[in-house]
């Protein structure tokens, strides 16, 4: 297993002097300031027979956590990328593998209900695709996943998996090329430490001589060009240098941060089509002229949207969007939630920013863009009248063209397969809004629907019956009176018309 | 003259679609809140397949017979700003039809041309059905092939009146329940008793007109399923006998529908109480089919438009699911009631059933505002009891007018139409 620790300061700060000590055999850090990436890298060999089992299945597979928190500082340094809160997975099946192993892995794991890929993912290109909003899966997922990784005994082992119950954001990643799961954990956030005030206090020592822990602790600095980042400090190896070597990387990166905020809330009063609306401050700016303003949405289940209502360009215009580019999922425009398997549907959405940025100029008012939704009829229940639905924030971005996008992969925090980038050419920068979190602690909002309550079960189910044989018996005893009437011999016999 | 007043009768009426349908282009162009019906854009999207050589079923929420996918063919002729209402006129043309042939079967009837004009304008210069086909829903189509079938039925023509009803059946399903009356009408003279009505049952008319009506209703579906397959069985016929319908509706048995087909979850003060095994819901069929398809056919004999007029009634009021497209079904039919209607002659009587009728509807629609709109939960026992007594009310207006019927057959039905005659010139 290999390890990686990045601590990236904020912009032109320096660490003191006593913040790192490096020993012969660890690295001890003492009230830094900092975000912090750890990366593990474990070899198909190394990992526990039942994560063997889940990948060996897959081609390529990613599992992302993000947190929804922690946007403040997200604006900086090379970890600017975003997505949806809650859990994304992308699983591209070895030859034609079902996947089971993995279907199985949720719902031992996480308790996401799975019964099979076929019924509870949808298609994404040539990818099965998941999501669930659940910020809680990350933490639900771990304890289970620390027993059986690290055995019974093992308790620094446990305490370092725990740890990631607070990142911001966790990724998977697996492909069966390189045959090595890869492992990311961000504190995004420059009050993420591990102690009260948020700084990180910490000795780092590896697991066993064998394992290699790299250490980088580097400022984000100052790029003369606006599509690359340069990051200087000092890099090594706990454990094998005798000292951190100094060091100045400057790379061209995928993602970017932009310090314009948004925010979404529902239009009230929600009803069953509620609509999700999204206030962007963008100040009247653009990165460059041909950069064009997009949403990426994740629709979860009660919700859906009708891709139909979607195609109509002038309707989505008055919403402010100019065109909604990608609608992918489970769109069924009926059905109830409880006869759904799939988890929703994606909708990447460019906004009319072009349209707003004329208007800009007269009145410098926040963009509003709003998505309209359904909802599902949900289940009945004894004790409620109502259920909590939650959608997440959209990410809000612009995407540009690059020239230098060759020299994207060079970057050794590049991120790839986040769900929306692959509908973009391979040569397109994108900079990332930032959620403003105002009256709530997560990026996403909530909303009350009603359902029928079965406490009175019997009392529907008696009534109905009893006013459909009321209505009947009336109607036929007419009928009866009638036809007696009609056929009855003394009655003249009715003579048809010619 | 009589004629042609009939004809500014239709030219009205057209008129009044004509306006319709230009003002919802216009409202169409201006704003975000649609004239054009949703199934419009079905049906064009589905067009649109179809000119593409693909099934019609690609579209989403496509459940009619590709029948009306080809009719609508045009729709996708350009320049589109002219040919893409193609089917909104078309079935505003249906509108017309219908209304001329209810004039020309009124007359049939005996009735004068002024007076067999007033109630076919319940249908022709009616605002609501105007804005139903100009807005591009398919039910003004139906209504037409309707009252083709009543008037080639009326006129004796036997075979072209069986083909229609095997056409209104592969079409839409329900125009079955008019069978059973049709060959009840078609009563042979001389039949006295029931044994020799048993006996003498099979007629060369009845025999030819079951044939054709078979015949065609097989055929065409025959010929759908050979061209686009499962997908035609499945969306046409088999959607509407496994749909679960719990999106509330005017139905009675709509909130039941949601009860039963959720999962249940027991109460945890009473865990032994369970909805019961007995799925009446499933057997919603039987109290519906009796009367529409069984009971009523047999005062068919009595007066057959009206007959019809009930048996659609009755086939509405008891359906698992009531849209107030479903109204047109009966309304259509109307104008041969009412003329016989004691809702029309005792005048207390007929506003208290009209007033009953707007107010449970609109209660019902009130209830589903808030909840569709404003989030409120009125399921239960708003919803289910506006819906109730929505559905009481049509069984008493079904009521009156079944015994309406049972009336004509007193005397001679000349009779009471002679003295209507008298009322409605005095």
């Amino acid at each position: 297993m290999k390890q990686r620790i990045t601590f990236i300061l904020p912009p032109k700060e320096n660490p003191a002097d006593d913040a790192f000590r490096l020993t012969k055999d660890s690295l001890e850090i003492k009230d830094l300031t900092a975000i912090r990436e750890d990366r593990f890298t474990v070899g198909f060999q190394e990992l526990p027979q039942f994560l063997k089992d889940v990948v060996k299945q897959t081609h390529e597979l990613y599992i992302r956590f993000d947190n929804g928190k922690d946007y403040a500082d997200k604006r900086s340094g090379p970890f600017a990328s975003r997505l949806p809160l809650g859990v994304h997975i992308f699983a591209v099946p070895l030859r034609e593998s079902k996947m089971g192993n993995l279907c199985s892995f949720l719902s031992k794991y996480a308790d996401i209900p799975c019964n099979s890929i076929e019924e509870s993912f949808t298609k994404h290109k040539r990818s099965k695709q998941f999501y669930s909003p659940d910020p809680a899966v990350l933490s639900r997922v771990l304890k289970p996943l620390a027993n059986k990784v690290c055995g019974p005994a093992k308790k620094a082992c446990k305490e370092k998996l725990m740890e990631l119950e607070t990142a911001s954001s966790v990724d998977v990643k697996y492909d069966v090329v390189s045959q090595v799961l890869e492992v990311n954990a961000l504190w995004n956030s420059y009050s993420g430490g591990n102690r009260q005030d948020g700084h990180w206090d910490l000795l780092i020592k590896p697991n066993t001589p064998g394992d290699r822990v790299e250490i980088g602790i580097l400022t984000d600095g100052d790029s003369a060009q606006r599509e690359e980042i340069s990051l200087q400090g000092q890099v090594g190896v706990v454990g094998q240098d005798d000292k951190l070597k100094p060091t100045l990387i400057t790379f061209p990166a995928r993602h970017h941060g932009r310090s314009n905020i948004y925010m979404a809330g529902f239009n009230q009063p929600t009803g069953l089509h509620p609509k999700l609306e999204v206030t962007l401050a963008l100040g009247g700016s653009s990165p460059a002229e041909e950069c064009t303003l997009n949403a990426y949405f994740t629709v979860p289940q009660p919700f859906f949207v009708d891709p139909y209502q979607l195609e109509d360009v002038k309707l989505m215009q008055s919403y402010g969007i100019k065109k909604v580019r990608v609608v992918e999922g489970e769109t069924d425009l009926e059905a109830p939630a409880w006869a759904m398997t799939k988890w929703g549907a994606l909708v990447l959405a460019e906004l009319d920013v072009k349209e707003y940025m004329k208007r800009w100029a007269e009145d410098p008012a926040p963009m509003e863009i709003t998505l309209p939704l359904h909802l599902r009829y949900l289940p009945t229940h004894p004790e409620k009248w109502k259920e909590t639905a939650t959608l997440p924030w959209p990410t809000v971005f612009w995407a540009c063209h690059s020239e230098d996008w060759s020299k994207m992969t060079t970057n050794p925090f590049d991120r790839r397969m986040l769900g929306y980038e692959d509908y973009f050419p391979e040569q397109t920068f994108f900079y990332h809004l930032t959620p403003k979190l105002i009256n709530t602690t997560l990026s996403q909002s909530s909303l009350e629907v009603p359902i029928l309550n079965s406490v009175d079960a019997q009392l529907i189910e008696w009534g109905t019956m009893g006013i459909i044989v009321v209505g009947f018996v009336w109607v036929f005893g007419k009928i009866v009176f009638s036809l007696l009437g009609a056929y009855a011999p003394n009655v003249e016999e009715h003579k048809k018309k010619e | 003259m009589a004629s042609d007043s009939i004809s500014s009768v239709l030219v009205l009426a057209s008129l009044l679609r004509g306006v319709f349908l230009v003002y919802g282009l216009y409202q169409d162009a201006t704003s975000v809140f649609k004239y054009t019906d949703i199934d419009y854009l079905v049906f064009t999207d589905a067009a649109r397949y179809v000119s593409n050589g693909s099934s019609p079923y690609l579209r989403a929420t496509y459940r009619y017979t590709p029948l009306l996918s080809w009719l609508l063919l045009p729709t996708t002729f350009s320049p589109q700003f002219v040919w893409f209402s193609f089917g909104k006129a078309l079935f505003a043309a249906g509108d017309i039809l219908a209304g001329y042939l209810i004039i020309k079967v009124l007359q049939g009837y005996g009735f004068s041309t002024g007076r067999a004009m007033k109630y076919s304008c319940l249908w022709l210069l009616n605002p609501m059905v105007a804005t139903i086909s100009t807005r591009g829903s398919s039910e003004g189509l139906l209504g037409v092939t309707v009252i083709a079938l009543l008037w080639a039925v009326e006129k004796r023509h036997v075979a072209l009146s069986g083909a229609i009803l095997g056409f209104a059946v592969h079409f839409k399903i329900y125009p079955f329940v008019y069978a059973l009356s049709i060959l009840l009408w078609m009563q042979p003279p001389g039949q006295t008793t029931l044994a020799a009505k048993v006996k003498g049952f099979l007629t060369r008319d009845r025999i030819l007109f079951a044939a054709t009506a078979f015949t065609t209703f097989m055929g065409l579906n025959f010929a759908m399923f050979a061209i686009y397959g499962q997908p035609f069985i499945v969306h046409t016929f088999l959607h509407h006998l496994a749909r679960l319908d719990h999106r509330h509706n005017f139905s009675p048995y709509n909130t039941l529908l949601y009860l039963k087909s959720s999962p249940f979850i027991p109460d945890p003060f009473y865990p032994a109480i369970y909805p019961s095994k007995l799925s009446i819901e499933r057997l919603a069929f039987v109290p519906q089919l009796l009367l529409s398809a069984v009971f009523l056919p047999f005062l068919a004999t009595t007066n057959l438009p009206s007959t019809m007029f009930v048996q659609t009634f009755a086939f509405v009021t008891f359906n698992k699911v009531v849209t107030s497209q479903y109204f047109m079904w009966y309304l259509v039919l109307l104008p041969f009631y009412l003329p016989h209607s004691s809702l029309l002659r005792n005048s207390t009587k007929g506003a208290i059933a009209g007033g009953l009728w707007v107010l449970t509807q609109s209660a019902w629609l009130g209830l589903a505002y808030g909840l569709e709109f404003e989030g409120e939960n009125t399921f239960w026992p708003g919803l289910w009891g506006s819906a109730a007594a929505f559905y009481l009310v049509n069984c008493w207006i079904l009521g009156v007018a079944v015994g309406d019927i049972g009336k004509l057959s007193g005397g001679p039905a000349e009779k009471i139409e002679a003295e209507e005659i008298e009322i409605s010139s005095s």
